[in-house]
């Protein structure tokens, strides 16, 4: 924007005053009275608006003047600064005839439809949306409303959703899949003796572990179980998944890593001398927490997935490393490229870093156990038995706020850039909303037309 | 052989080659028309603003010239960071410089074509807006305040989501 070719410079001065001059030639003492900003073409000032770069600074800026308003008006500057803080844009989607709400794109499911463009066209409404919500997310402003399963299944736990089917479990019941949208059934899972125990769903395959020791891939359209995986010694207590891999972790204190395809176990995982409550793994590593308190990082041993060695012997594989500071069972872990949080029943969240091992904070407030947590670049959300949930700030490890609405230990949360989705074992799915509230958002925006368009 | 700068109010600088190319208008120039030895007029900056000009120049001479398309790669990522100044330049924009100044080298650096000046100065005076109230932006740089009071309240609370954080 500010490159200019120097055949075009001349443009930049306004009649002839020269650079070092006043335009009326008077002394530069009396220089102070004009106004130094008009020596600059409107593209220069935005050059140098462009470089406050901070959105609190530039609303001043707009209301310097009729000229710097205008002047800033910029779909430009508000594009580059919502690229700089990675604001997408907020989708408005109509609630009655001239209300709107906000829901992100990973709340419409929109990342996982390939090859999306965003045509967008009020950047600066878009910086707004997603400086409000985060504003929100920091003061614990939020509207919470129930989600209800119609199909009768009221006394039933939501033991694992996204951010639109719910899996819910009942003793010694089939599990179920249902759609929050709708309250609606979609698919029953039956087939375990005795209660599911722990669930890992995407679009293509549900998987559950049960107190049977078992564990069932079903076909996430169908509902068919399309194989079940035996070996574990005790009640499955986490379950992970991707496209190729299954990696389970059991009451038997040990960690399986499946074969998705085949059902093949290719790894057994044993150190811990609890059972296995918590997991993540990618291609190099398995991270478990465990009932022993203990942390470990495995290394996964590589070129073996087509391996006619089912087994591949431990002896074989580096220790695993330990973190060792939680002084109970880890029931909740969430592993970044930087961090791994977790959360214990000791009632303390602890982040560590993931390259030396160490623990560089540790988050407490909660007055018991610590059930489930999720963290972001700025924040950490965790529930609890104490019927907590509460938002830490990542950076100082402050609690920012509690929410308090759920009558029994909070099991299980999910949030994005707009919400936050919690279950209770007092068997409710609460959805808490903090995205910017429209009319926050769109002063005097009376034509309605779509900030947002897709296209494939 | 030394390129001679010729300011507005008649001022001659006598200034290496390499110094001068600081300025991509100046090397387009030297490149284009060759340099004959005779003083080239700047007619849209003053002898104090050049002189300014060329101490920034003769500093940074060594500096590596960027590929236009590199150029705004580095430009780019060089705006992420405004207030990540070198210690000279942030010197150098500060001593004894008024307001006028500061906009003067802006204004010339942006004839010259240097960039990195330009980058600066814009960088600068970024810095001196960001935490002030209106008033303060205006009084700084002698701004009318041409809103009606109407105008002033309605943007105002257009803008009042800002200063939330």
């Amino acid at each position: 924007m500010i490159a200019k070719r120097w055949k075009g410079a001349q443009q930049y001065f306004p009649t002839k005053i020269a650079v070092g001059e006043s335009p009326s030639g008077a002394p530069a003492s009396n220089f102070k009275k004009q106004d130094v900003t008009r020596l600059l073409a409107d593209e220069l000032l935005l050059s140098i608006l462009t470089q406050v770069s901070d959105a609190p600074s530039l609303a001043v800026a707009a209301q310097v003047c009729r000229r710097w308003n205008r002047v800033l008006d910029d779909e430009q500057v508000w594009r580059e600064l919502c690229t700089y803080r990675s604001f997408a844009p907020l989708i408005r989607r109509e609630a009655t005839q001239n209300s709107f709400f906000l829901v992100s794109f990973e709340d419409l499911l929109v990342p996982r439809v390939p090859r999306l463009t965003v045509v967008c066209r009020h950047w600066k409404r878009v910086y707004r949306d997603n400086h409000i919500t985060n504003v929100n997310w920091k003061k614990g402003l939020c509207r919470v409303r129930t989600v209800r399963d119609v199909d009768g299944g009221e006394g039933d736990l939501p033991m694992q959703f996204d951010d639109s089917w719910v899996v819910s479990v009942a003793m010694g019941e089939a599990g179920k899949v249902w759609d929050m949208e709708t309250g609606k059934c979609r698919l029953r899972l039956s087939g375990h003796d005795g209660t599911i125990s722990a669930v890992k769903f995407d679009r293509k395959w549900v998987v559950t572990g049960g107190i049977d020791a078992t564990l069932k891939i079903w076909d996430a359209a169908t509902g068919t179980c399309v194989r079940t995986l035996v070996g574990h010694l005790g009640e499955i207590v986490a379950v992970q998944h991707s496209n190729e891999t299954i990696v389970s972790g059991s009451e038997d204190t040990s960690i399986r890593i499946w074969e998705m395809e085949t059902g093949e176990c290719q790894q057994i995982l044993e150190g811990h001398s609890g059972a296995v409550c918590s997991l993540h793994f990618d291609d190099e590593v398995v991270i478990s927490g465990s009932a022993d308190s203990y942390i470990k990082i495995w290394t996964r041993t590589r070129g073996h997935p087509t391996s006619t060695q089912p087994q591949v012997p431990q002896e074989h594989l580096p220790p695993p490393r330990t973190l060792a500071g939680h002084t109970g069972p880890v029931f909740c872990l969430q592993v970044s490229s930087e961090y791994i949080c977790s959360g214990s029943e000791d009632a303390k969240i602890k982040l560590w870093s993931r390259g030396t091992g160490d623990c560089v904070r540790t988050l407490e407030g909660h007055t018991a156990a610590v059930i489930c947590l999720q963290f972001d670049d700025v924040k950490v959300v965790s529930g609890g038995s104490d019927r907590f949930i509460k938002v830490w700030d990542l950076s100082t490890g402050h609690c920012l706020y509690s929410l308090m609405q759920h009558t029994a230990t909070v099991w299980n949360l999910k949030f994005s850039t707009t919400r936050l989705t919690t279950s209770s074992f007092d068997r409710s799915l609460l959805v808490w909303d903090f995205a910017a509230r429209d009319e926050e958002t769109v002063p005097g925006n009376g034509n309605g037309d779509s900030d947002v368009e897709l296209e494939d | 052989m030394p390129v001679i700068l010729q300011a507005s109010d008649g001022q001659q600088f006598p200034i290496e080659k390499n110094v001068a190319e600081r300025s991509m208008l100046l090397k387009n120039m030297l490149e284009d028309v060759g340099d004959a030895g005779d003083p080239i007029p700047l007619p849209n900056v003053s002898g104090s603003i050049l002189k300014n000009v060329i101490e920034y120049c003769e500093h940074h001479k060594d500096d590596p010239h960027f590929a236009a398309e590199e150029d705004k790669e580095v430009f780019e990522s060089s705006r992420k960071k405004p207030d990540d100044i070198d210690e000279w330049d942030a010197n150098f924009m500060k001593a004894g410089k008024g307001n006028e100044e500061l906009f003067e080298i802006i204004l010339a650096a942006n004839y010259l074509d240097i960039k990195p000046l330009l980058d600066l100065g814009c960088k600068t005076v970024a810095n001196m807006i960001k935490g002030k109230t209106p008033e303060q932006i205006r009084e700084m740089f002698n701004i009318e305040n041409d809103f009606t009071p109407e105008e002033e309240d309605q943007i105002r609370r257009e803008n009042e989501w800002a200063a939330d954080a």
